[in-house]
């Protein structure tokens, strides 16, 4: 695109853009724990008169890990896009209209009604497509279980619809816009699958005020998310769903930001609730692993033998407060050197809730137990950033640009808290009361359970603090070309 | 040497285990161990499934199926005592049902269960387990306990307590086996149950792997009465005692006579006791009938899918092929295909596949042919006695230098300890030749023999320099700090010079030189022979490896077939069709690493060869 661009460059009766960018983001880097992403691109637009044109041509590479030392499995999530759009964007006096296609495949139409001095606008957009989400892999780290390894891919089916408004009297603006998020189910042709069946509800709302060299903004978005997913093992015609995580989270987010000149300054709250409830009917158990096997005699023997259905419910409630500042400065005119810092500050915390509870069956008999447990992440620090800017204005426009920020925790505690022996109590009472078969050990066992489950200890989580300062990095790198 | 000692006792006992050892009835004229008694075959009449309409009757099951339940937890958590307690109430209640109502099936099956529960309640097993329970736990279990833990309080041997437990379950399981063969047979009976609030329904599709499961039971414990697993000497274990607490300086002391006894072909260990073959011959029987139940398990599912999901909602499982279903018909079919090539393949053999793609076929009809000890499969060997296990014998090269790897350093720690015996009384004792970390000179001037002296009261550490002229190594204690020494000053010696044998030190043009082993100076417990009991490779010579072109390599699976021979590698038929050159190439490739392991590619490093060898 960006040789395309460069190639036009004799013909300047419209301008154009383009830009070739890098960036990556290494958020952790743990042995048990691990995520990043990278993306590389090139954009290139331009336009003329009405009319904007765009090209774009992207490479995206994420991947995480997950290792669970207890059960000895590894979850290995790995995706990696080539995505190439094309869109364009059409300005009549009143109306302004829209289309993407990217190879997703994924198209995205939008319509915008406005006076022509863009006192107001009104818009809507809609777009369907397909969004492959990449492969996750379960591994045991124990090469003789039956299942050593699972590889389920996860596509999903999207449709959204989204309303915005925008009023700017004088000096001021004001947004409004929601978004209808949609995925419809369905079946591919694959083996392991996840089937999904999202709603997701966005609003927002912001309000800016431009007062000479002061900017002022402040936002607030509400998000509303509602999702199943469906873990299908498919072997001709039959099909065997072995996961079935019903997920509602939902999101608050305040932002704010002030500029003056050169100095942005923000400061933003967000808390985020996220509930996994377990379903008591059959088939809907959070995971089935029995039915996830493979075609053997093992197999077929498992469900007389050793039958396992998992249980889990599950509360997630983080909120997080962080803000700062951050400068740029500007050296020379038509060459400039534009270095940048910035710092923010950050606190976190979350506790997940989490009873899992697990069901086995063996032959003609058949036996429950939970595991309670509750985990607590807390951590505050600062994310320090640093970038540079190379640029050159003038008929044609050259700009290198430079950056990296770095988490900087300064205080970290991750616990995990067993219920007490009170609450233990508890859940084993109302437990045995609810199978009312009034079998007298019935609540024996179970307390026999809770006692072998409550020997251990309450407390820190192993982390390793001294990985902090490899963990959380981001970088990019971009050229932009403009004539 | 500790380590090395308990390995070797380890796998000793492994093979003793596996292999079984004893004395065939002639060699000590005494079995240490007699044989249980062969259980009094059962047998008797069940009538039909007919139902039972008597409230109070079912009402009476009704508690005892929920205690079923709880006995297996209890069982499943180790708590023997509680199932116990609750299992011998469970079964006299179903007796009770069955003496009135002796055609309702639900009573035959929970007295069936219940007679599989109360095993605990038998006086042998309840014997056994209290004595394992008073032990301490068998896994961290020393060498040094095996008198203790396989000794009872009266006398008799562990081994033999638990093989008249395992004789004693086999009728109960031979009741439990008819009674459930009855439900089997009556094709529509089903049983309810609620745990929680959770309804089981139970039919065939259960009933049939759990006879199966008991008939596997049987097969196991038969296994485990019939073979013959008393590796003590004369009902004593002190030999392995003596093993594993030997002094390497002092092997004249250790006998070898059980290890080879046991080991012999004329040993009676593993094999099966006269008055088991029988039943043992007849284990492919029992395994076969195991395969049939759970085949007519996994067919009465395919039936029962073929009507829709509706009559199985509470069943453990439900076939079908929908998502609200567990396993597809289709499955069981290729389940029941496999399990049926395997029950032919009982007699006939079966291939298998291994972890790494090689194939091997094997006959487990002719595996419980094989009544007399597996001696007779052990590939030709001799064992060395104590005296031969510190000389050079292969894997080694001379080298003029006494540190490393030297052999001479056995020899002298040996004339160290004779000599310090006749002054002192010593409760422990290690002797080692360091080498020169202080010094850059890499001569034998620079060496020193470094030991740990221990006495009843007292533990001393010294070192001396040596001095090696004609194969005769003189000892000079050095000087408190001299080259980082600091040695006991409470305790003064002076050892005599140590003239080393021909074996471990030779001169040639004037200069010393020492057998030096090229990895290890392992002790040579044994060496392979071919039939005729020529020697093939020895211990040592395994371990240490050759040298190709100038390079150190280990031996690799393929050249190990040419010293380990095998007198018949098919193993009686078990393996049909195996040849050596088979046998050899599966290892290897077995054995192979994998390829994504980056951390475990040193295995195929050549030893640079730089400790100045002559080759």
């Amino acid at each position: 695109m960006l040789a395309l661009g460069v190639a036009n460059i004799a013909a300047h009766s419209f301008s154009n853009a383009g830009f070739a960018d890098c960036s990556g983001l290494f958020l952790l880097h743990m042995s048990d724990k691990q995520f990043s992403a990278r993306q590389c691109g090139v954009h290139d637009s331009f336009e003329a008169e009405n009319l904007k044109v765009y090209g774009d041509l992207r490479h995206i590479t994420y991947q995480g890990r997950y290792s669970e030392k207890k059960d000895h499995w590894d979850a290995k999530g790995l995706n990696s896009l080539d995505i190439a759009s094309v869109g364009f964007e059409n300005r009549f006096k009143y109306i302004t209209l829209g289309v993407d296609v990217s190879s997703l495949p994924f198209i995205k139409s939008s319509l915008t009604i406005h006076r022509s001095d863009s006192l107001f606008r009104v818009g809507t957009s809609m777009g369907r497509g397909v969004v492959d989400l990449g492969d996750i892999k379960w591994a045991s780290e124990d090469y003789s279980t039956i299942v050593p390894e699972i590889s389920v891919s996860w596509e999903s089916h999207l449709f959204y619809r989204n309303l915005s408004a925008e009023f700017n009297p004088d000096i001021h603006h004001f947004g409004l816009s929601g978004t209808y998020l949609q995925s419809s189910p369905r079946n591919p042709d694959k083996e392991y699958y996840v089937r999904d069946s999202i709603n997701v509800l966005l609003l927002h709302g912001e309000y800016g005020a431009a007062l000479g060299k002061n900017h002022l903004q402040l936002g607030y978005s509400f998000a509303d998310a509602e999702a199943r997913l469906y873990g299908i093992y498919q072997q001709e015609e039959s099909r065997k769903r072995f996961m079935y995580l019903p997920v509602e989270a939902r999101l608050h987010l305040i932002q704010a930001g002030w500029q003056y000149g050169s100095l942005n300054t923000n400061l933003n709250y967000a808390h985020l609730t996220a509930k996994l409830n377990a379903n008591q009917d059959r088939f809907y158990e959070s995971l089935a692993p029995n039915r996830a096997l493979p075609i053997s005699v093992l197999k077929s023997l498992s469900f007389s033998f050793l039958q396992k259905l998992f249980r889990i419910d599950a509360d997630l409630d983080a909120s997080g407060i962080f803000g700062g500042a951050f400068y740029q400065w500007h050296f020379g005119n038509k060459y400039s050197i534009n270095p940048s810092a910035g710092i923010e500050a950050y606190y976190a915390s979350g506790t997940l809730d989490v009873d899992k509870k697990i069901e086995t069956l063996i032959l003609v008999t058949y036996n429950e137990q939970h595991e309670i447990y509750t985990r607590e992440l807390k951590s505050a620090g600062g994310v320090a950033s640093l970038g540079l800017e190379l640029r050159r204005e003038g008929r044609v426009s050259i700009a290198l640009d430079y950056g990296i920020a770095q988490l900087i925790p300064v205080y970290i505690s991750y616990k995990e808290f067993l219920p007490d022996d009170k609450a233990n109590k508890d859940s084993g009472n109302s437990n045995s009361g609810q199978g009312g078969s009034g079998k007298g050990n019935s609540s024996k066992s179970k307390d026999s359970d809770v006692r072998q489950e409550s020997k251990k200890k309450s407390g820190d989580l192993e982390t390793e603090k001294g990985a902090a300062f490899r963990n959380g990095f981001a970088t990019h790198l971009r050229l932009l070309l403009k004539f | 040497m500790g380590f090395s000692n308990k390995l070797l006792v380890c796998a000793f006992g492994a093979t003793m285990l596996l292999a079984g050892c004893g004395s065939k009835g002639s060699s000590d004229g005494k079995p240490t161990s007699p044989a249980a008694d062969i259980p009094e075959t059962t047998n008797f009449n069940v009538s039909g499934c007919s139902e039972l309409n008597d409230a109070n009757a079912q009402a009476q099951l009704e508690s005892a199926k929920a205690t079923i339940v709880d006995i297996l937890q209890s069982l499943g958590e180790g708590d023997f005592h509680n199932a116990q307690q609750i299992s011998a109430q469970t079964k006299a209640t179903f007796k009770s049902v069955l003496d009135k109502y002796p055609s309702s099936c639900e009573a035959q099956l929970g007295y069936a269960l219940s007679i599989v529960t109360d095993l605990v309640n038998n006086k042998e097993i309840k014997g056994f387990i209290d004595t394992v329970s008073n032990k301490k736990e068998i896994v961290d279990m020393n060498v040094n306990d095996y008198n203790r833990i396989l000794m009872t309080t009266d006398g008799k041997l562990l081994t033999s307590v638990a093989q008249t437990a395992m004789a004693e379950a086999i009728p109960s399981l031979d009741s439990a086996i008819i009674y459930l063969r009855n439900i089997v047979n009556n094709k529509d009976f089903t049983c309810k149950y609620t745990y929680k609030d959770r309804t089981f329904e139970l039919d065939r599709g259960e009933f049939s792997p759990a006879l199966a499961g008991l008939f596997v039971a049987k097969a196991a414990l038969t296994f485990g009465a019939s073979l013959n697993i008393d590796f003590s000497d004369n009902g004593n274990y002190d030999w392995m005692n003596n093993l594993e607490n030997m002094d390497e300086y002092e092997t004249s002391k250790i006998n070898m006579q059980q290890v080879e006894r046991l080991l012999s072909k004329k040993s009676s260990f593993s094999t099966v006791y006269d008055n088991w073959k029988s039943n043992y011959k007849n284990i492919p029987n029992l395994l076969d009938s195991a395969i049939s139940y759970v085949e007519l398990g996994l067919q009465y599912g395919i039936d029962e899918s073929k009507n829709g999901t509706a009559t199985q909602m509470n069943d453990p499982y439900i076939v079908g092929d929908g998502e609200m279903s567990d396993v597809s018909a289709k499955d069981f079919q290729k389940a029941i295909d496999s399990l049926e090539y395997y029950r032919l393949g009982l007699r006939t053999g079966v291939e298998v596949t291994l972890p790494r793609g090689s194939k091997v076929t094997i006959n487990i009809a002719k595996f419980f042919e094989i009544t007399d000890g597996f001696q007779d499969y052990l590939p030709y060997h001799h064992i060395n006695q104590a005296s031969e296990w510190y000389k050079p014998d292969e894997g080694y090269d001379w080298a003029n230098i006494l540190f490393y790897t030297s052999y001479a350093e056995h020899e002298l720690g040996v004339a160290i300890k004779n000599e310090l015996k006749k002054s002192m009384t010593i409760t422990d004792f290690e002797a080692w030749i360091s080498s020169p970390y202080y010094s850059s000179d890499e001569s034998n001037a620079s060496a020193r023999m470094c030991m740990d002296i221990e006495t009843a009261d007292d533990y001393s550490y010294k070192c001396f320099n040596l001095a090696v002229n004609n194969c005769t190594v003189s000892f000079t204690e050095p000087e408190q700090g001299s080259g980082y020494y600091y040695g006991d000053t409470d305790l003064s010696i002076t050892l005599s010079p140590v003239k080393l044998s021909s074996e471990v030190c030779k001169v040639e043009n004037g200069t010393s030189l020492f057998a030096t082993a090229y990895q290890h100076q392992t002790e040579n417990f044994f060496y392979f022979t071919d039939a005729s009991g020529k020697k093939t490779i020895s211990m040592q010579g395994l371990e240490n490896g050759h040298i190709v072109n100038g390079e150190l390599v280990d031996y690799t699976p393929r050249e190990l077939g040419k010293f380990i021979i095998f007198p018949d590698i098919t193993f009686g038929g078990v393996l049909p069709g195996m040849t050596a050159e088979k046998f050899w190439d599966i290892i290897a490739t077995e054995s192979e690493d994998d390829d994504d392991d980056d951390d475990d590619d040193d295995d195929d490093w050549g030893y640079p060869v730089d400790y100045g060898y002559d080759y």
